[in-house]
């Protein structure tokens, strides 16, 4: 299990490597995407000081592209690896396909979490913004990245049978957008109650909680997002195999 | 020793409200040392057989032991494969040669070291060693044929399952990939081999066992079945235009026409005296010769899978023959 971490994590650093100007211009663009977005607003509304609520959009939308890029990452992997023919060879590996992705997607977080850091660091410069950085920030951290996972399972699940599911990930992208921006925790313990069983919510608050609000978190707080990182993560996990199972019973595995 | 053995194998593909049987009761074996060429037209089901082996798709129905586990319940099992099963394109192209051997090898369960010692011994047996660090993009059709080559056989499998592995190279390359085979399998491995290319399935297989819409046809070693062709075929030429009923007549009888204005030809399957039928067949038109031929695998193929050949029905493939088997009910049709 090991040494196939190390293969994919060397995989993924000649990767990035061999397109460091794609990671880079990712970088870019993403924070491109977020100024456009915030002064366009500003000019819109005729505000120019969003407060605490500066705050809470940096938090959401660095949360949000890190989100992005983990759920599109199993899917467009599958898919990929359909069209240029190699996941029958993926396949023929005694790891299984589940444990490859789970460990491939592992090594990319590593490189997903840098790329993420850095686009923080760049908002952070340009809007100014400061933000108290805790130790209880790793979990919701981890909470959001399991989640995001099981998630991006759950999606490429839907790749592995379907192949092509780009449209569909553009429409959840934006609904990501709301549950991750969204102060939820701010609308009475009912919907707060609701909505803390929905993927992310209650690891977005748990960053708010930290990274804006600079409070600890209580053990309850942790054990929900922990648990609702991990519940979704499973569920994500148990459909790509059985998605595995039915594309190799119904023949379909490579087909594009 | 039996390293791969494959029991009444069945699938059935639904699209669109329709049910088509790609492949009904087959049965294969294959021993150490030797070469199996898989044949069969396309869509006879070859691929979809070997894919069945690998647990790549799951039977309906039957049982693949490979060194003794089936791919299909035990992924373990997978140790034992190595396959080529669409050439080129079962590399990472934006990797290097190396860089997809070493990765292929760990997802075979190779530590970075043995992948990497491996992939620089295979590099050099493929002459390949001055494309080690060259992306698999830039490498040439028959190098990247080389290279999937290189992938099957890096974890040292058992079986090595070949789907078209000469498929779009050079004369050179099918030449140097044929000898790797043949070395492949005389280090006491099994290879089950599909190809289009009949000289190569006659020149590398021990064994060849023809496939048809979905069944097998007949399954005999390479030379048995040649030799028995062999004394059982006819070159009959003559000339003219063959009327209708001759046609009709002929094409109830073990025969493949090449008309040509000239001179057309006749070859002819089956024992000397039913040659005696043909060429009742072909009265009056003037006979130039009658000689008897050497069948190759090519002929016999052909010959096999003509339109209106009877199939075999699927009850007679029950349990794995023990000595090979040639459906006498399509060869004396």
């Amino acid at each position: 299990m090991l040494r196939l971490f190390a293969a994919e994590f060397r995989r993924s650093a000649l990767l990035m490597r061999r397109y460091l100007g794609n990671t880079v211009g990712g970088i870019i663009g993403i924070t491109l995407v977020f100024l456009a977005l915030f002064y366009g607003a500003q000019f819109i509304s005729g505000v120019n000081r969003f407060g605490d609520r500066l705050d809470t959009l940096v938090v959401g939308y660095t949360l949000w592209t890190l989100i992005l890029f983990v759920l599109a990452e199993v899917s467009s992997d599958a898919q990929q690896e359909a069209q240029s023919g190699t996941l029958e060879q993926v396949c023929l590996s005694p790891f299984g396909l589940t444990r490859i992705f789970v460990l491939r997607g592992l090594a990319n977080m590593l490189w997903m979490l840098c790329t993420n850091a850095a686009v923080l660091g760049l908002l952070l410069l340009i809007t100014g913004v400061s933000l108290q950085v805790s130790a209880w920030v790793i979990v919701p951290v981890i909470g959001a990245l399991l989640s995001a996972y099981g998630l991006a399972f759950l999606f490429g699940s839907l790749a592995l049978s379907a192949k092509k599911i780009q449209q569909l990930l553009n429409l959840v992208n934006f609904a990501l957008l709301f549950l991750l921006m969204t102060p939820f925790e701010t609308m009475g313990p009912v919907v707060r109650a609701v909505t803390s069983v929905l993927p992310l919510v209650p690891s977005a608050e748990g960053l708010r909680l930290t990274l804006v609000q600079g409070q600890p978190l209580e053990p309850l707080q942790v054990m929900v997002m922990l648990l609702s990182g991990a519940v979704w993560f499973g569920l994500g996990l148990l459909a790509f195999r059985g998605a595995d199972r039915s594309v190799r019973q119904r023949g379909v595995l490579n087909s594009y | 020793m039996e390293i791969l053995s494959a029991t009444q194998l069945s699938k059935q593909f639904r699209s669109r409200g329709q049910t088509v049987e790609a492949v009904r009761d087959v049965s294969l074996r294959c021993a150490s040392g030797e070469v199996v060429a898989f044949l069969g037209a396309n869509g006879a089901g070859k691929t979809t057989t070997l894919k069945m082996l690998t647990g790549l798709i799951r039977p309906d129905r039957g049982e693949v032991s490979v060194c003794g586990g089936d791919p299909n319940r035990d992924a373990r099992v997978l140790r034992h494969i190595g396959a080529v099963l669409e050439g080129n394109r079962n590399l990472y192209w934006k990797l290097t040669a190396q860089e997809n051997l070493e990765y292929f090898g760990a997802l075979r369960g190779m530590g970075r070291l043995e992948a990497s010692r491996a992939a620089i011994l295979w590099l050099g047996r493929l002459d390949l060693e001055g494309k080690r660090h060259t992306l698999v993009h830039k490498l040439s059709r028959g190098m990247q044929q080389k290279l999937a080559f290189a992938i099957s056989v890096l974890h040292r499998p058992r079986l090595l399952l070949l789907d078209e592995p000469t498929l779009g190279l050079d004369v050179e390359a099918t030449t140097a990939l044929k000898g790797y085979v043949a070395e492949w399998a005389a280090e006491g491995n099994a290879v089950l081999l599909t190809t289009h290319q009949l000289d190569v399935a006659q020149e590398l297989s021990s064994r060849v066992v023809i496939m048809r819409q979905g069944a097998i046809l007949a399954e005999q070693s390479t030379a048995e079945l040649i030799r028995q062709y062999s004394g059982q075929s006819y070159t009959v030429r003559f000339q003219g235009t063959l009327a209708e009923p001759q046609v009709a007549l002929l094409a109830g009888l073990p025969v493949r026409l090449e008309l040509r204005d000239d001179e057309s030809l006749l070859l002819y399957f089956g024992a000397p005296d039913g040659l005696y039928a043909v060429l009742e067949a072909l009265r009056p038109q003037p006979l130039i010769s009658i000689e008897p031929t050497l069948a190759d695998l090519s002929d016999i193929f052909v010959y096999l899978n003509r339109d209106g050949a009877p199939l075999p029905p699927a009850a007679r493939y029950g349990p794995l023959p023990t000595s090979p088997v040639l459906n006498q009910e399509a060869l004396h049709a």
